[in-house]
């Protein structure tokens, strides 16, 4: 089974890694549980939910969707490159224009603790 | 009704956000997925009651008027005499203990109201950090809301007084109010801290008109710093050099230092206000985020 095509993150984006369960019936990525919405248009992934719902949140709303579609109204408006940092980009995201690690794939993002005194020796 | 939802979603809040609701303070540390459901039930609290506050608000100013134009018809019912005319003296009474009655929820409301920037700024904050961060990791944060002047934060007083029946009295107070602290390890290790601090001037004037009258005045002014200590593995990131470190226009000012293991961003921003409840602009505190990263390079993996 694939994984999750959904990018998570905002400033640099990042593969979701989960199990891709659903296709979204607009870009017939595979994603998720935590990435879909079922609605009245059908399944979706977050992003395309995103997209189509633009502009009608509540304001206090603030859904994985919503984030997406704040994220993807940023990266516009304010003329941002997020960096992207997995495996699998797709094409879903050639508009944005993003920053690739040239990463080893048999290398893994190492997230270990940072000691508080790390932070500060600069 | 809007203030039978407001009680409503006041009684169904548990303890501790109850406790938030009458000290205007939380700190916690937690994971941002859970911070989203804690502060959730307080965000719809919140918005209901000031639309609450609002509607009860436009009642007793309308109660008011009503009784005030009443009075012009009290000679009529007094005349008229009989169950018409009892009624037309009643309703002065009426509209006048109505209007106390609005008055009194009105203030209850507003003492169990809790700043906009919690649902507003805070919680699409927490929602985009969300995503920045491993769904693990815990996010700590202080958030003060008892307001930028609560007689805590005065820092000092001027007065300007030329005596007694001599004008313009001049009162000048400062407040120092730090509301918003938070630290996050970050999905790509870098460690965010921030520090949101206003720094407020009351001015309160009283002054003679050339006609005679005697006016007081009170304003606000406020200068809002917020204040983003990024810390960026080099490992992941290195320092962009020359044309790649572009700036985006915005007003961020940015000092960068480069450690053993890490590039440290401090960023600051600068915004002038005018209202108390100016609510900050998530998008300019993003900015500051984004500046940072603007400035990193992928040269450090090659």
């Amino acid at each position: 089974m694939s994984k999750c095509a959904v990018k998570s993150g905002f400033f640099s984006l990042r593969d979701c890694g989960e199990r891709a369960t659903q296709q979204c019936g607009a870009c017939s990525r595979w994603v998720c549980p935590r990435h879909v919405t079922v609605g009245a248009e059908g399944t979706l992934c977050a992003e395309c939910a995103a997209k189509r719902r633009e502009g009608e949140y509540e304001n206090d709303e603030w859904t994985r969707e919503r984030v997406y579609g704040h994220r993807d109204r940023y990266y516009r408006s304010h003329n941002y490159r997020p960096f992207y940092y997995g495996y699998y980009a797709g094409h879903y995201y050639d508009d944005y224009d993003v920053r690739s690690f040239d990463r080893d794939a048999s290398e893994p993002l190492e997230l270990g603790d940072e000691s508080e005194a790390d932070f500060f020796d600069s | 009704m809007s203030l039978v939802r407001t009680i409503k979603l006041y009684r169904a809040l548990s303890p501790p956000q109850k406790k938030i609701i009458r000290d205007k303070w939380i700190e916690f540390t937690m994971p941002p997925e859970m911070w989203l459901q804690f502060l959730k039930e307080l965000a719809r609290f919140d918005k209901e009651g000031d639309a609450s506050r609002k509607a009860v608000g436009w009642t007793a100013g309308i109660a008011f008027i009503a009784a005030f134009l009443s009075i012009f018809v009290l000679p009529v019912g007094m005349e008229l005499g009989g169950p018409v005319g009892q009624l037309l003296v009643l309703l002065p009474l009426a509209a006048v203990g109505l209007g106390i009655l609005a008055l009194i929820v009105f203030f209850a409301l507003k003492r169990i109201d809790i700043a906009n920037n919690l649902r507003l700024f805070v919680a699409p904050l927490i929602a985009i950090l969300r995503e920045e961060m491993d769904p693990k990791e815990k996010l700590a944060l202080t958030m003060d809301f008892r307001g930028g002047n609560h007689k805590s934060k005065i820092q000092d007083e001027t007065k300007h007084d030329p005596g007694r029946f001599r004008y313009p009295k001049i009162k000048e107070t400062h407040y120092l109010d730090p509301w918003f602290d938070g630290r996050a390890q970050l999905a790509d290790g870098g460690i965010l801290e921030w520090h949101v601090v206003d720094r407020i001037r009351k001015r309160e004037i009283t002054k003679k008109t050339p006609r005679g009258k005697i006016k007081s005045k009170t304003k606000y002014k406020g200068k809002r710093l917020m204040d983003v200590r990024l810390g960026l593995r080099q490992k992941e990131y290195g320092l962009a050099r020359g044309d790649q470190a572009a700036g985006d226009g915005s007003q961020v000012r940015v000092a960068v230092r480069e450690g053993e293991s890490r590039n440290l961003f401090k960023l600051r921003r600068v915004k002038i206000f005018t209202a108390l409840d100016s609510v900050v602009d998530l998008d300019e505190f993003l900015d500051l985020l984004a500046t940072a990263y603007r400035q990193v390079s992928l040269e450090a993996r090659s």
